[in-house]
């Protein structure tokens, strides 16, 4: 990808963060903040290392993709960052990630993030897009990852990471977004971009 | 385990190695570890791999890894020991992995479960007992294979016990 095409990605992500940021208000009540602060096209074998350690315990909210744009839509927040969103929304201080009510608050946060950024995806590339319910698992990165890129990516081998970081007042909340088109749903958007043709 | 050479393998990865060699996967999801030994030379081979059978994918360029596949994966590993001098039957399997870590999409990814599948049939076509395995269910694994040994150390996520088998 060159500079142009990589920014018209990073900026799907830029929208995308940026309604999720103003969702995520209203539900919150309190200002929230965004910023992308990185976005790659990455190969499949690197993504769980690009986003810290393998075994990194994180928090995982994905949703499959179906018709319009085939794959799954995936949104990690590091342990500590998913603990800070919650207690954010349920006024209540954890300090432990799990448990039913959590991981209905994560699937709620995620829900809206991943849906926020398919908007703006959608608009961006003319695409039509349909998620399933979501899916909330906390576990180590790598677990979380391979499932995915084996079901969806297994004849693709390049995953969109948008590394995001949502603020509120002194809280910084780090998240990733991460797209695995399935293999025509890559070349459908690489090609809107311009990248093949 | 410790001053002991740990060598982590990533997905689509395999190796060989000896006592006293550690060899580990980190972070399984899905993906299947299978660690094959031969007790009286302690020598084994570890795989990390991602998806059933290589044949379903003959047609991508995704075929090109053997490692990549349990299948394959298998067969690559009991040809590098044979060639090793290890014979085939009296080679001990170990299988790590397979979990559904997201049980609500388990209609549209059960690739876990298939890994599983494809390794106990291959395993079974070649006579390798699976000796002892920790497979399935919805937690992620990390698992280190103990050349001296033979025996695989599986823990998962911090705070959660783990387990020798």
């Amino acid at each position: 990808m060159n500079p142009e095409e990589r920014d018209a990605l990073s900026e799907s992500g830029n929208i995308g963060a940026g309604h999720a940021a103003t969702a995520l208000s209203d539900l919150l009540g309190t200002k929230i903040m965004n910023g992308v602060t990185s976005s790659r096209l990455c190969p499949l074998h690197e993504a769980p290392g690009a986003m810290g350690e393998e075994d990194e315990v994180m928090c995982g909210v994905i949703m499959g993709l179906e018709r319009g744009l085939g794959g799954a839509i995936m949104m990690l927040f590091p342990e500590a960052d998913a603990i800070t969103f919650y207690n954010l929304l349920t006024g209540r201080i954890n300090t432990t990630a799990g448990g039913r009510d959590f991981v209905d608050a994560m699937a709620e946060v995620g829900n809206i993030c991943i849906c926020s950024y398919l908007n703006a995806l959608a608009e961006m590339f003319d695409l039509r897009v349909f998620p399933t319910p979501p899916g909330v698992a906390i576990d180590m990165v790598g677990s979380l990852l391979d499932g995915t890129l084996a079901n969806f990516n297994a004849t693709a081998d390049e995953v969109l990471i948008i590394q995001t970081r949502f603020t509120e007042g002194d809280h910084a909340i780090r998240g990733f977004f991460l797209l695995f088109p399935d293999a025509p749903s890559l070349d459908l958007i690489l090609k809107k971009l311009g990248v093949r043709r | 385990m410790i001053g002991v050479e740990v060598q982590r393998l990533g997905i689509g990865e395999l190796a060989i190695g000896h006592n006293p060699h550690v060899l580990g996967c980190v972070g399984l999801g899905s993906c299947l570890a299978i660690a094959l030994y031969h007790p009286p030379r302690r020598l084994g081979g570890l795989a990390h791999a991602m998806l059933p059978r290589r044949e379903e994918f003959a047609k991508t360029g995704a075929a090109n890894n053997p490692a990549k596949f349990v299948d394959s994966a298998i067969d690559a590993l009991v040809a590098a020991l044979q060639d090793l001098g290890c014979p085939r039957t009296q080679l001990q399997a170990k299988v790590v992995g397979g979990a559904q870590m997201f049980p609500v999409l388990a209609q549209r990814m059960d690739i876990g479960r298939r890994n599983i599948e494809a390794a106990r049939e291959r395993l079974r076509a070649l006579g390798i007992p699976i000796v002892a395995e920790d497979t399935g269910g919805s937690r992620g694994r990390t698992m280190y294979f103990d050349l001296t040994t033979g025996t695989v150390e599986v823990k998962y996520a911090p705070g959660k016990a783990g387990i020798r088998i």
